[in-house]
């Protein structure tokens, strides 16, 4: 991309974005992956204090993508605030640095505790489980759960905030409705489909040690592609649409159903951090054949 | 694609001592090069582990006695227990273009050191091995590279219980003086690795060729619990076998790596 993309008030020089969990522990495998051509890098979702983790096996490859439960694994807001400073200090990608709770109360506290000056926009991830839900439902679950969480994280800081969706519970288009109404600046979908289960054949165990995992890559497409379809109606706020993207016809469907910029987490497996390059090489190719703008291009499915 | 699709196997034979075993386990025809590892996963238990053995039939991993993982492996698991192999992954030494090698392994590292001196012996190529290790029974799996005629070995140990005592450093300058070595390659401790570096490249610039060992979540190159700072390349889909060169570039090499929850541990 040549031209710069403003997202929630935030200027993209390249429209790919890494999605959060894939190489976003340290701080120099996302300056390396902006290299290889995004213009935007999510860390891997911060909570306050550290946390472990699921133990291995936490990934399983099938043939059409990944299950994971690398679980919510975090090394707390001291060391992501220096992770996340070399990313803003030695690239030129927009930082978006994702955070997650158990209490609309820790997202707050997490916020307020990370060093604005390291990051560019928030993103509540928000598909993790409430504790004070008594059926341990995700923040995702309800429009009113999704709301509160953004409401109180709006206090704790004045950056750009946006919302990651879950496909996994009905609506998702009035849960981003919802969020829009509490203040979010945009929103980020989707996140893995699931939970999903592979089991050896052999010793009839299942193939995580959590049992169970989020799916996600290209068996996800069109789960996310109808997501993100629902949402630009729900919505005016911008999309950032991920789930499944592989290929440069994969992102282009997701911007023509209202994505703004696109997403790859697990598409790094088929094509490496260089996904990114490609893929910004074809949509400027097919814009050119189509002779489109890229502004054009957006939701350009609804226009029809 | 398949190579990163888990597929357990019937362990049929297995080999060692108390505090080291190898598992064999019949894979058939496999494209598998020297320094390439496997994700292991025994009872839910899993972690990376390079080939030490492959003869186009039958895959070894000879396991050393660290942790969690490896206790649970080599205190349980016996023949015909099924352990799920998710491989080959990762990069290789590179062979091709040269002739005669130095090859050294020290601790666990003697691993992948055995079966790149296994698979240039079959290919005719000239290799001079050095094996360090805490006590001579930890070498044991590796004798009978010694019947190979391109092979030269030698073992050393820490508490004299083999033919020399002493650091596997120690054996280098008598084979760089004897041989036209054209490359070496290594894989142990890091502070052993980077010891014999700084002596090899007093008597020669041949190419020096690493493996490194971090820390690995997913073994195929996404969860980025193994990358390098600050050169941003992943240990387990950019290597393991990096060049020296290239590694003393990253902070970290012999410094400091990062643990399960991605904290930095000082070696
Ligand atoms: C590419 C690759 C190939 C490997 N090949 C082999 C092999 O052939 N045979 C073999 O036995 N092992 C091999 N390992 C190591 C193996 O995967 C385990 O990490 C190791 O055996 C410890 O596992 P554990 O669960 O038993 O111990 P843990 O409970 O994980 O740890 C035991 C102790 O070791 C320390 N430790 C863990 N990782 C590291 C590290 N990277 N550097 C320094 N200290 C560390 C921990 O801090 C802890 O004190 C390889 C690792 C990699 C990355
Ligand atoms: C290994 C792995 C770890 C992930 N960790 C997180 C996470 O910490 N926070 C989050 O919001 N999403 C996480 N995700 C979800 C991705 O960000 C993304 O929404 C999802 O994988 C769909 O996109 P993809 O098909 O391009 O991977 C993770 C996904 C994978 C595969
Ligand atoms: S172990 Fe996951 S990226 Fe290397």
């Amino acid at each position: 991309m040549t031209h710069t993309i403003k997202f929630a008030g935030v200027n993209f020089n390249r429209n790919g974005v890494l999605a959060s969990g894939i190489l976003g522990v340290t701080g120099s495998s996302m300056i390396k992956t902006a290299q290889g051509g995004a213009g935007g890098i999510t860390c891997k979702s911060i909570s306050k204090n550290f946390r472990k983790g699921h133990p291995t096996p936490v990934l399983q490859v099938f043939k059409h993508g990944v299950i994971n439960a690398v679980g919510l694994s975090s090394t707390g807001v001291d060391n992501s605030n220096n992770e996340l400073r070399n990313v803003k200090n030695n690239s030129d990608a927009v930082v978006i640095a994702s955070v997650f709770g158990g209490t609309e109360i820790e997202f707050k506290e997490t916020i307020e505790e990370l060093d604005s000056s390291v990051y560019d926009i928030i993103e509540l991830n928000i598909s993790c489980p409430n504790v004070a839900d008594e059926f341990g439902h995700a923040f995702a679950n309800s429009p009113h759960s999704a709301s509160n969480v953004m409401r109180i994280a709006r206090s704790a800081t004045n950056k750009p905030i946006i919302v990651k969706l879950s496909p996994n519970y009905p609506n998702i288009g009035l849960i981003a409705k919802a969020c829009e109404d509490a203040g979010a600046d945009g929103i980020t979908a989707i996140n893995t489909v699931g939970p999903g289960m592979l089991i050896d054949i052999n010793t009839f165990q299942p193939k995580l040690t959590n049992k169970v995992g989020g799916v996600s890559g290209p068996a996800i497409l069109p789960i996310a592609i109808r997501a993100v379809y629902d949402i630009y109606k729900a919505v005016t706020i911008p999309i950032i649409g991920m789930g499944g993207i592989t290929e440069v016809e994969d992102a282009i469907q997701m911007i023509a159903v209202g994505a703004q910029l696109y997403g790859v987490g697990t598409g790094i497996l088929y094509h490496g951090i260089d996904i990114f390059n490609t893929i910004n090489t074809g949509i400027d190719e097919y814009l050119r054949e189509k002779n489109l703008q890229y502004d054009d291009l957006v939701g350009i499915v609804h226009k029809q | 694609m398949n190579n990163l699709i888990e597929k357990s196997y019937k362990t049929f034979r297995v080999d060692g001592c108390t505090d080291q075993k190898t598992f064999y386990f019949k894979i058939g025809k496999v494209d598998i090069k020297p320094g390439q590892f496997y994700m292991l996963n025994y009872n839910n238990s899993q972690k990376p582990f390079s080939v030490s053995h492959y003869d186009g039939e039958n895959i070894g991993f000879t396991i050393l006695k660290r942790g969690n993982t490896t206790l649970h492996m080599i205190e349980n698991a016996k023949i015909g227990d099924y352990f799920g192999l998710t491989g080959p992954l990762g990069n290789s030494f590179h062979t091709e273009q040269y002739t005669n090698f130095l090859l050294i392994g020290g601790g666990v590292g003697a691993a992948p050191i055995y079966f790149l001196s296994e698979y240039l012996s079959k290919i005719n190529k000239k290799n001079s091995v050095l094996f360090g290790s805490r006590t001579s029974s930890l070498c044991d799996f590796t004798h009978n590279l010694k019947s190979n005629k391109s092979a030269t070995v030698s073992y050393y140990t820490d508490d004299n219980s083999g033919e020399n005592q002493g650091f596997v450093t120690n054996g280098i300058e008598e084979i760089l003086q004897k041989e036209k070595i054209d490359t070496v390659c290594l894989c142990g401790p890091e502070k052993m690795m980077i010891v014999a570096s700084e002596k090899i490249k007093k008597f020669t610039s041949v190419p020096i060729q690493i493996s490194m060992e971090r820390y690995m979540k997913c073994g195929i190159g996404i969860c980025g619990s193994c990358v390098l700072d600050d050169i941003g390349l992943r240990v387990c889909a950019d290597g393991p076998v990096f060049d020296y060169e290239l590694l003393i570039t990253s902070k970290e090499f012999g410094k400091y790596h990062r643990n399960s929850g991605g904290l930095i541990e000082k070696f």
